[in-house]
């Protein structure tokens, strides 16, 4: 068959980047033709990337679709793309996120549509780039390069106080990655190979993997956020416009954790369990302290800014719980694994309903033009459906069983309860703390007696049709999560089983 | 028998998938769809029920799908059928289908019609999962599901300020019950390695040697994830210190009241650790909190309820005494009569509610018990119903209250829980009162309103009053047989020697046990809150009066629900929100964002402006600059 001979990798990456921009120069064509362009263009990479999910072999540990040449000979550096069961699930995740993105973006008005539809094309090709890269250069170039095309989205497209926002996002991730560099070149300097495969074998002396964990950590922390470097997401949500936060919270945050899962965990194991103790706190910080901070909010998307730094802490908390079952005294094998599968599921669970909340706030504000909680109130008795949906999006985001929400925080506390029941106590109050801040939300917004007597616009066929995949892929993965299961499941067993050696 | 059981659990949920998606089309079409849906559940379980009651020992498990499977372990979605399952889906599709019925009648002007029959039949088919989970986490979803349902429901007129408030105070309580249940549910994972309650019960001998230590304490891993347990169904069941959100949801349509917070989803509790009973059997200290707080909530609750004027929120308080009756007996392990008393109970609450919606909608909405009365002649049929379930509720002999009531009050003191036999005696006084305070302030004095000659109420509303009359007075000497000496529940209870001794000896058969109750002492203190009642609020007698108003304080602290009104409503919240807010403003902008990273921005905006006066132009100063440096470089380097 033709198809198993393109390059399909390339394709996913290249395709979204170059078509984007060609898009941004089409300054004179008509929004209805970008739109459809654009659509076109999305649509083939959300097939593209279901071919290749329905290519992936799921029994296989390995490598697959490798494409492999040279780029850089002198330095040894490889334009190496692949994927294994985690990165596909993210690359379905963005393609999936980005497709819903270009058909929201059609409903909403802005200045310079092409411009805008050019820079999330871009953002996709950048970002399947980082969850397919297994050259550590290339992984650092679109890393670094994803922040281009957001900090113009935000920068041109976002509210008042956008310089602002920019700026920091930009310096805080900046900082980061810029010692992420530097641990990147030590490693592939002892290496001799700039593989990312490479660097799992070395041998590292504790007192090295210390230095280049805590480098990963920040690069890593920052983008997932941890707490406590995680303020730059609420101003750079509130400032962004719906789309922008959209793919900054569905996509965007689960580099951190993808890149913890890829660099930190195989590479420097023995400072990960080393360090354990100081990093779990770190995680059920950002579970309590973050939801109470979130329940104080105002501002919507500053509310939803914060849930998410909060669920990325069950992320986070996931991973740092493989540490502790690698110490020697409490070694369990099975408990890391439900620990990082846990982690993986709520990053996928999480893209898909913040994704779905921000757009919510973002059909709400195209509205009323606010995003202030106080000036909401009664949304269900002009807007019923799109209440209805946003109703199912805040339980799920509290967690409920049946919706994604819960598959990865029980598969955490689950992990967590075998380390230390103190832990799972503390993640467990998110089940309160989670309630809390979203149905209050829903109770301030949506529910009670509407403020001014204008009528809200219902939802139109786009948006309903948006938010009804969400809704049907948030109950697809609560019902039968075992799907996730299947396609992740060999992948991560692989990893967990050759960190044994530390 | 699996597909008999999945058309069970699953015609609901067909149901109110179907209702969803006819958003807006005929009311008809909706009461079909709705009706048929639960009917379809009522009459197989009632099917289910015969065989069960000829053939009590079948036990099988069937399983659905696999949700998750893990190396370690496999989580199914999975079905039990066995005796108490079938039991307890008797009682939830019954009710179920009775006050679809009755809502007909009684949502019938309500806009969002359909809404409502999606709600409730969602509601049923989450209650029918946990009834026939085999494993804890099935039960945990369907556990949140019913907490789903019962929020919906209650917040189901969504610009009633009040209702609005109450569902997030009824979901948010639950949830504090919920993380008791999930951590006990991890636990029992981490040790046992599977959630089936199979798994559970066989590893019971070497799960009762192992203690776990938090922050330093040990203790004994049984008595912990029982204790855990219990909190979650201490908050789903309202007993105290979690039961503060139950009157509040008397908010929602009365139909509500009636289906999930009287006869259904509060008795998820009891019906968990009744499922549970092997394991429970195992933690004396558990099950001596559980009686504890079973004794407890049933007096502080009646006497809650003696002072309310709401005619919702007295049965609602009464709901939840009569819960702890339950969580009595199950405390004393006689779990099958806490199941008998959950039947009962269920049966002749969902009347006094449907009775209570049905005074409430004669009398244009007005639930305050003191500007209603004289109603015996407008709603005879009602009337006559509310008497009967009330005579239920006090456990006049031979009515079904009576039997299981009583069952367990001289359980406990056969038992020998002398403490909790006098608690629960007395409190059938306090039932006593405030029942016939509805009773006769309701029905009897100044009739104000005309009696028509037409009907009370369409026949929706009255048919399922009257039909559930039925089992209110008749299905406790049915079934007190069978399920107490026959060894019903043999095969799914442990509870069976234990409770055929005390029939054998204490009840010997229905009309002997009635005729004994006579000579004890419940019957008198029964007699006793007649008269009471009779002379305080029918003849008003004078003394009684003026000893109601010295007790004024009293009253003011029954009035705040001991506090807890207060601690629920404004203590907590305000907390919460003030801590919030303090780490917010203090942690987050002040110390995380100001000192730190714009800190960094301005330390280092602070620096390059003492660095810019370095770059001053001027040639000479270079030159100077670099022939210092020169001279000191020198000076350090040079070789001496």
């Amino acid at each position: 068959m033709i198809i198993n001979n393109i390059p399909i990798l390339t394709f996913l990456v290249w395709i979204p980047i170059i078509s984007g921009l060609i898009i941004f120069f089409l300054d004179k064509y008509k929004d209805r033709q970008l739109f459809y362009i654009s659509i076109f263009i999305s649509s083939l990479i959300l097939i593209l990337s279901l071919l290749l999910l329905y290519k992936f072999n799921f029994s296989s540990h390995t490598l697959q679709f490798i494409e492999k040449t040279i780029w850089i000979k002198n330095f040894g550096i490889n334009y190496f793309l692949a994927v294994d069961g985690i990165s596909i699930l993210f690359i379905l995740l963005t393609t999936i996120t980005t497709f819903l993105i270009v058909i929201f973006i059609t409903t909403e008005k802005y200045l310079q549509i092409n411009k805008l539809l050019s820079l999330f094309l871009i953002l996709e090709g950048l970002l399947i780039g980082v969850f397919c890269s297994f050259d550590s250069i290339l992984f650092y170039i679109f890393f670094e390069a994803i922040l281009i095309p957001l900090f113009l989205i935000i920068g041109i497209w976002g509210g008042n106080n956008r310089i602002y926002a920019t700026i920091k996002f930009f310096l805080y991730t900046l900082f980061g990655s810029v010692l992420m560099l530097v641990s990147l070149i030590y490693l592939s300097i002892q290496a001799d190979s700039f593989s990312i495969l490479d660097m799992y074998s070395l041998n590292l002396s504790l007192s090295t993997q210390i230095f280049l964990f805590i480098s990963f950590l920040i690069a890593f922390g920052i983008k997932t956020p941890m707490w406590p470097v995680h303020t730059w997401l609420p101003d750079a949500h509130v400032e962004a416009p719906t789309t922008g936060s959209v793919i900054l919270a569905g996509v965007l945050l689960k580099v951190g954790g993808y890149g913890m899962i890829r660099f930190l965990l195989p590479i420097t194991t023995d400072a990960g369990i080393y360090l354990n103790d100081y990093l779990i706190p770190l995680s059920l910080i950002a579970i309590i302290y973050i939801s109470f901070v979130a329940i104080a909010q105002q501002d919507m998307k500053k509310l939803i800014a914060y849930s998410s730094v909060a669920h990325m802490g069950f992320v986070t908390l996931g991973i740092f719980l493989i540490f502790n079952f690698l110490e020697k005294n409490t070694y369990n094998q099975d408990a890391a694994l439900l620990g990082l599968q846990g982690a993986i599921m709520q990053m996928l669970s999480h893209g898909l309903i913040s994704a779905a909340l921000f757009l919510c706030i973002g059909i709400i504000y195209s509205r009323t033009q606010s995003k202030l909680i106080d000036n909401q109130s009664g949304i269900i008795q002009s807007m019923p459906i799109f209440s209805a949906f946003m109703i199912f999006f805040l339980l799920a985001n509290s967690g409920l069983p049946g919706t994604s929400g819960f598959v990865g925080e029980f598969m955490v506390i689950l992990a967590s309860i075998k380390a230390n029941f103190l832990y799972a106590f503390l993640a467990s109050l998110t089940l309160v703390l989670a309630a809390s801040y979203s149905l209050w939300l829903g109770k301030r917004v949506i529910f009670g007696n509407p403020k001014n007597t204008l009528a809200l616009s219902e939802i139109n066929t786009t948006e309903f049709m948006v938010l009804l995949i969400l809704v049907i892929m948030v109950l697809f993965i609560g019902l039968k999560p075992e799907i996730i299961m299947i396609i992740m499941n060999e992948t991560t067993t692989h990893i967990i089983n050759s960190l044994q050696k530390g | 028998m699996f597909l008999i059981s999945l058309l069970i659990i699953f015609s609901p949920l067909i149901g109110s998938i179907l209702l969803l998606f006819l958003q807006n089309k005929s009311k008809s079409k909706t009461t079909f769809i709705a009706n048929f849906s639960i009917a379809i559940s009522a009459v197989l379980s009632f099917a289910l029920l015969i065989f069960f009651l000829i053939n009590p020992d079948v036990v099988n498990n069937y399983k659905l799908y696999t949700w998750l499977s893990t190396e370690q372990s496999v989580f199914n979605i999975s079905i039990i059928i066995d005796s108490l399952s079938i039991f307890m889906s008797f009682i939830v599709s019954t009710v179920s289908l009775l006050v679809h019925v009755y809502s007909v009648g009684y949502m019938n002007k309500e806009s969002s019609y359909n809404r409502f029959f999606a709600y409730t039949t969602f509601f049923t088919f989450s209650m029918l999962l946990i009834i026939f989970a085999n494993n804890f986490l099935q039960l945990f979803i369907g556990w949140e599901l019913v907490g789903l349902s019962s929020y919906l429901l209650i917040g189901f007129w969504t610009n009633k300020e009040t209702a609005i408030k109450a569902n997030l105070k009824a979901f948010i309580v639950n949830r504090i019950g919920d993380i008791g249940l999930i951590l006990g549910v991890c636990l029992i994972f981490a040790h046992v390695g599977s959630l089936d309650y199979k798994d559970l019960f066989l590893s019971l001998p070497e799960l009762s040697q192992k203690t776990i230590s938090i922050v330093g304490v040990h203790v004994s891993l049984i008595s912990l994830i029982a204790f855990l347990l219990f909190l979650g169904a201490a908050a789903k069941s309202a007993q105290i210190p979690l039961q503060f959100w139950l009157p509040d949801s008397m908010e929602g349509p009365t139909p509500i009241s009636a289906l999930i917070h009287a006869a259904t989803m509060v008795t998820a509790g009891i019906y968990m650790i009744a499922r549970l009973s092997p394991f429970f059997e195992q933690s004396l200290y558990v099950l001596d909190i559980i009686l504890f707080i079973g004794c407890l909530t049933a007096i502080s609750m009646g006497l809650v309820a003696l002072v309310q004027n709401d005619i919702k929120r007295i049965i609602a308080y009464s709901t939840i005494s009569q819960l702890g009756y339950m969580m009595a007996a199950l405390g004393a392990s006689y779990y099958s009569l806490a199941i008998f008393h959950l039947m009962t109970h269920a049966f002749f609450k969902a009347l006094l509610f449907l009775c209570a919606g049905s005074i409430i909608l004669k009398c244009n909405h007005e639930q305050d018990i003191d500007k209603i009365s004289g109603l015996k002649n407008i709603l005879p049929i009602t009337y006559s119903a509310f008497l009967l379930a009330s005579l239920s509720l006090i456990g006049f002999p031979l009515t079904s209250g009576f039997f299981s009531k009583d069952m367990i009050i001289e359980a406990l003191k056969y038992n020998g829980n002398i403490n909790s036999y006098y608690i629960l005696s007395f409190s059938i006084f306090i039932t006593t009162l405030y029942t016939l305070k509805i009773l006769i302030k309701v029905f009897f004095g100044e009739q104000k309103e005309k009696a028509s000659s037409e009907l009370e109420h369409d026949n929706p509303i009255i048919v399922p009053i009257v039909l559930l009359v039925i089992p209110s007075i008749f299905i406790g000497l049915f079934f007190i047989g069978p399920i107490i000496n026959d060894q019903f529940f043999t095969t799914s209870l442990i509870d069976t020697p234990k409770t055929n001794l005390f029939y054998e000896t204490i009840v010997i058969n229905p009309i002997l046990f009635s005729v004994h109750s006579l000579t004890s002492s419940s019957f008198y203190i029964l007699i006793l809150g007649v008269l009471f009642s009779y002379f305080f609020y029918f003849k008003k007698a004078k003394f009684l009066i003026l000893i109601s108003e010295k007790l004024s304080f009293t009253k003011n602290i029954l009035l705040s629900e001991y506090g807890f009104n207060n601690l629920s409503n404004i203590i907590i919240p305000h907390y919460f929100k003030r801590f919030g807010n303090f780490v917010w403003n203090k942690a987050d902008k002040i110390i995380i964002d100001d000192v730190f990273v714009n800190g960094i921005g301005r330390i280092i905006n602070r620096f390059s402006i003492k660095i810019r006066s370095l770059q001053t132009g001027f040639l000479y100063h270079y030159a100077f600059t670099m022939i210092v440096s020169l001279i000191i470089f020198l000076l350090v380097f040079y070789d001496y």
